[in-house]
């Protein structure tokens, strides 16, 4: 039950990691039009996790949380720089980034382990880029999370914070948020259970439009997120 | 130059092996051909020199294609100073296949100092066609880059857009064993379609240019030139980013082969401009 329950911590919308600041290239669609209601977003939502959030970041996340079981941080430290170089698009890269940092600094404020101290010491000092998939995957891994569960809730977080953006940038009610993340359940089993046993080599993603629009988001004249 | 035998074939395994390895050298300001050795179908033209010293080399496949089961190995050696561009007479076409699928595997590796332009015509992949494919760079201090990976979504003269029934395409940067850029981009038609939003959209084309430098540049000046190249033109849609270690990518969508073309050598040109320090000059492809 504890697991349980930290699982639910990390991955609540209340958690301060700092999603709430960015909308991963939504606003950019919004914007120009592309996006401009619930369908919209939930196909915004759609291309993010199936090109992107689930072969990419969760494979990684995975892969993190099995280095860290096996306390190998040299392992974890390889992977965030081959996903740090999976992510051209500056604000998609920074995003992780930051909330990466800031999942690690609440997790080393009570959560103390010394691999994720360790870890923490080498993001000080740069030597890591610590994106939030790994840092995720690493709480997981110590934590003894269960990867099916731990990709599910993480993809599901993701969802919830792209549809809390939505619900900012569009006129849309709180029951078209919910009807979205109703819908998109299916989707998030199916790339959850294609991510389990997957390695590193095994990442890629296909969302050139999305990286694209997120590539264009700081040339925008007013932006309300920093993605 | 030497030319080697193919082994002899295995009467299980349908497709060819090829292998084509090419080792430049600098002699004075020239950079000359070393050692080239190649096995069909892949060749390569003997290279001339442009007026900056750089040796301009297209690599051929006389077969005008690729069919499933080939496995076509490129490994390019750059000693320190080289200047190098190559490229491609023409697209690549991926034949169809019933069976296995092509594999395309290049690794380029530059030593310290060394220049790289690595343009090759776009890949087109027929209808049921299945390409794997990967490029490696691997980058010595004080070693440049300009890499481009682009494809089209079929025969769209044809008709023929998202028929292949599988695309894999890696490539992957390091700089002084860093790793800068990986992309691994993965198609599958059958099971997501490209036309969707935050994929292809409306596009047939999809291009990717890397530049890369180990060296002082102001990189936020060559994403603008990036940038500004990107925004006249009206029929492509693009956008421009560093990459977390002295680098850019500029990743655009265009409607038509035409437009992917045009804005990959004004892309290229400026990337030559800026980050090479040489003149665009006439490739005499067409």
């Amino acid at each position: 039950m504890d697991n349980f329950l930290s699982l639910l911590q990390f991955t609540d919308s209340l958690f301060p990691a700092g999603a709430y600041a960015h909308s991963l290239g939504l606003e950019s669609y919004v914007q120009s039009g592309g996006v401009a209601d619930a369908a919209g977003v939930e196909n915004f939502l759609r291309a993010y996790l199936g090109g992107s959030a689930g072969p990419t970041d969760l494979v990684a996340m995975l892969c993190a949380g099995q280095n860290a079981q096996a306390g190998d941080l040299a392992a974890c430290i390889s992977l965030d720089e081959t996903l740090d170089a999976m992510k051209p698009a500056s604000e998609l890269r920074d995003a992780s980034r930051q909330m990466g940092r800031q999942t690690l600094r609440v997790a080393n404020h009570f959560a103390s382990h010394a691999l994720l101290a360790e870890y923490g010491d080498t993001v000080a000092a740069e030597l890591s880029p610590c994106h939030h998939a790994i840092v995720f995957g690493m709480i997981g891994g110590v934590m003894g999370w269960p990867a099916p569960e731990m990709a599910s809730a993480y993809l599901y977080s993701a969802s919830a914070a792209m549809v809390g953006a939505a619900l900012r940038l569009l006129p849309l009610g709180q029951l078209a948020g919910q009807r979205i993340l109703w819908n998109i359940r299916p989707l998030i089993a199916d790339l959850a259970r294609e991510a389990q046993g997957k390695g590193p080599s095994d990442m890629w993603s296909f969302a050139p439009a999305l990286e694209i629009a997120s590539m264009r988001h700081a040339t925008l004249e007013a932006r309300l997120f920093r993605s | 130059m030497n030319s080697e035998r193919n082994p002899e074939p295995n009467p299980e395994r349908v497709g060819r092996d090829g292998f084509l390895r090419l080792q430049f050298e600098r002699r004075g300001a020239r950079t000359i051909l070393g050692e080239s050795r190649f096995t069909l179908p892949l060749q390569a033209m003997a290279p001339l020199t442009l007026d900056d010293g750089t040796a301009y080399l297209m690599l051929l496949n006389p077969t005008g294609g690729v069919l499933g089961g080939d496995h076509l190995v490129t490994e390019i050696i750059q000693q320190a100073g080289t200047r190098v561009c190559l490229t491609t007479p023409s697209a690549t076409r991926i034949y169809r296949t019933a069976g296995q699928p092509a594999i395309l595997d290049t690794k380029i590796q530059l030593g310290e100092g060394a220049t790289l332009e690595y343009l090759p015509d776009h890949v087109i992949p027929h209808e049921r066609s299945a390409l794997r494919q990967s490029l490696r760079v691997e980058m010595a201090a004080g070693s440049r880059a300009i890499v481009l990976d682009s494809m089209a979504s079929g025969r769209v003269a044809h008709g023929e857009r998202w028929s292949f029934t599988e695309m894999d395409s890696r490539m992957e940067v390091f700089q002084c064993g860093k790793p800068v850029f990986h992309n691994r981009t993965r198609i599958v038609p059958s099971s997501r379609n490209p036309r969707e939003i935050g994929l292809m959209e409306e596009f047939d084309y999809m291009a990717c240019l890397g530049i890369f430098a180990d060296g002082p540049d102001d990189w936020l000046s060559v994403a603008a030139a990036m940038h500004a190249e990107l925004d006249r033109e009206a029929h492509v849609w693009g956008g421009v980013s560093l990459v977390s270690w002295r680098g850019c990518v500029v990743r655009f969508l265009a409607r038509s082969a035409s437009d992917m073309t045009s804005m990959n050598r004004k892309l290229w040109d400026a990337a030559r401009e800026l980050v090479v320090q040489a003149p665009a000059f006439d490739h005499r492809k067409y």
